[in-house]
């Protein structure tokens, strides 16, 4: 047994220093500004028709702003991942734990769902176009698609993986079955759902821009297929960058979320 | 010395097993098994049924298993590997169903797990997600206690156990012996009048090994639970308990009473001719069970 436990408290501005200071951190800023030189000298090189260097992104960037076409774009862009990644983690969560928990639904379902997996989404979305038309539906229906299958292995992974030692304990203290579900099961199933969750608001994000590329009709993904087709390479990259910032900050967001969640999971220590 | 000389009450035969029981040696004398806090173990046998492809495989853990443990008793189960000491454990708590025999807790029949029988498994079956009073809390919480009362209990027993400067911590921060602890005063928590141990301290280093045996008399000593202990420990059993069942594949091949003074130090006890002498004859009962065959 340890001889002594202190706990101590830092200061807030350690804590942040720590949090912005960092090798880690010195790297990740060293890594970003590589890969910016070399697109401006490649760029520089061959010319805004090519391949648009960072500094004519950012005029390309002021124009699209005061363009005005921006902000709805986007919204449409983001109400369709919103939408779509609810629904595939609801889905995802509730048949990934099914099979977890029961091994004929496994059985009877892990044909469909692998098969899911490895099918390229992207070959299906023009049927989606067919059968529902240009409309919302099938846009969420491809988020859903794109998303959904990882959301699903990930919690039967998580699910099936619980250190069977723990319901076992549970049940010798008398907990029903709902309990031993609700309170040991899928607890201890978090982590994996929470990695197979934030997979799968990356690919939501991609799900959203191939169906909208596909129907060069709307979002984001319109917009990019207009500005290519005008040979705007500069406009392109600003939406692929827009684009790969909402990704960011979605993957971000499950983050967040999932610090609070499994706060107690990890044990709030200052050292890890 | 030698075993023959020794006047240890020995029962090689188990089918003269059940007879020898009923008249219990040991233990504390004039308390039936079927008072409270006893256990009565009758005929039991337990086949495991496994499908494996076309082959059906039929395992045979227990074969006419017959004890009895007096209330208050601390009654070791001792035996080689795979010889089914889990299977009685896991029985007597409720969490498997026998293929027959009987087995009652303070005279009536176990059906299922029930806040009467407090478990200690060899891994301690933490969640990692809670801090230490809070894995008792939910066992609590798993056994009906009220509510309001989860709390105090919790940390009673964890200061019990003496980890009340660690009632905030994660099991991931604790040592093996610690974690350990916290599954007995989880197990303790609930008030059983039964406390069953399978191994409890088998994957714990000898030094913290023989600190828990000594906390675990002074917490017996306190709590005057009737114990049923699993260990393939010869010197734990002997120094822990009132009586010693030795187990080989699937039968009880020998009863030992340990007549060794209470309350007991280890300190003592090594140094004590009696207790040598009785880790020689178990130790000799455990190499003749190792030949014995199964009788089903
Ligand atoms: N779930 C199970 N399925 C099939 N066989 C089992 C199962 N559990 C235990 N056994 C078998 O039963 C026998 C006794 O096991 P166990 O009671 O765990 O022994 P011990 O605890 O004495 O090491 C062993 O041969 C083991 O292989
Ligand atoms: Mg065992």
């Amino acid at each position: 047994m340890a001889i002594a436990v202190e706990r101590r408290q830092m200061s807030r501005r350690d804590a942040l220093r720590r949090k912005l200071f960092s090798k880690e951190r010195a790297l990740q800023v060293a890594l970003v500004v590589v890969v910016l030189g070399v697109w401006q000298y490649v760029g520089k090189k061959e010319g805004d028709f090519f391949l648009a260097p960072p500094t004519s992104v950012v005029g390309a960037f002021t124009e699209v702003l005061s363009g005005g076409k921006l902000w709805d774009a986007v919204s449409s862009t983001l109400v369709g991942i919103a939408i779509g990644f609810v629904l595939a983690a609801v889905i995802g969560v509730a048949v990934g734990t099914l099979m977890g928990t029961s091994r004929s639904a496994a059985t009877a379902l892990n044909p469909v769902i692998s098969a899911g997996y490895v099918i390229p989404e992207a070959a299906i979305v023009p049927l989606l176009i067919i059968w529902f038309g240009l409309d919302m539906t099938p846009r969420i229906i491809s988020v859903v698609l794109f998303a959904v299958f990882e959301i699903i292995l990930s919690t039967y992974a998580g699910v099936k993986n619980v250190d069977a030692v723990l319901p076992q304990v549970a049940r010798s203290f008398g907990a029903s079955r709902a309990q031993v579900f609700r309170k040991v099961t899928c607890v201890a199933a978090l982590p994996y759902i929470f990695a197979g969750l934030r997979m799968g608001a990356a690919r939501a994000v991609k799900g959203m821009v191939i169906a909208e590329l596909l129907f060069a009709a709307t979002g984001v993904g319109g917009a990019i297929q207009d500005a290519a087709n005008a040979y705007q390479t500069g406009k392109v990259m600003v939406y692929v960058i827009v684009i790969t910032l909402i990704g960011v900050g979605f993957a971000g967001l499950m983050q967040l979320i999932e610090r609070t969640w499994l706060r107690s999971w990890h044990g709030d220590h200052a050292e890890r | 010395m030698t075993g023959e000389h020794s006047p240890v009450q020995v029962a090689v035969d188990s089918a003269a097993m059940g007879s020898a029981s009923a008249s219990s040696p040991g233990g504390v004398p004039g308390r039936s098994a079927a008072l409270p806090g006893g256990i009565e173990v009758t005929g039991l046998s337990k086949t495991y049924r496994r499908v494996v492809g076309r082959e059906i495989s039929l395992t045979a853990a227990l074969a006419d298993v017959s004890f009895t443990v007096a209330p208050q008793e601390f009654v070791s189960v001792i035996g080689p590997s795979g010889c089914g000491k889990s299977t009685i454990m896991k029985i007597l708590a409720g969490l498997l169903d026998p293929s027959s025999g009987s087995v009652k807790v303070s005279g009536k029949p176990v059906e299922g797990p029930g806040p009467d029988r407090g478990c200690v498994f060899q891994f301690p079956g933490l969640m990692p997600w809670k801090t230490v009073v809070d894995n008792v809390v939910i066992a609590l919480e798993f056994a009906g206690v009220p509510k309001r009362e989860r709390r105090r209990r919790a940390e009673e027993y964890v200061d019990l156990v003496g980890l009340d400067e660690f009632k905030r911590h994660h099991p991931g921060e604790l040592s093996g012996g610690m974690q350990q602890r916290v599954g007995i005063a989880r197990a303790l928590a609930i008030e059983p009048v039964v406390l069953l141990m399978d191994e409890p301290f088998g994957a714990l280093d000898a030094l913290s090994r023989t600190r828990m045996q000594d906390e675990l008399l002074r917490i017996w000593e306190q709590t005057k639970k009737t114990v049923l202990f699993i260990t393939h420990s010869i010197e734990e059993a002997v120094v822990l308990s009132d009586r010693v069942l030795v187990m080989g594949n699937g039968v009880i091949t020998a009863d030992v009473p340990i007549d060794l003074p209470r309350p007991r130090s280890r300190h003592r006890l090594l140094s004590d001719p009696r207790t040598l002498e009785l880790m020689r004859d178990l130790e000799r009962l455990i190499g003749h069970s190792d030949d014995h065959e199964p009788e089903a």
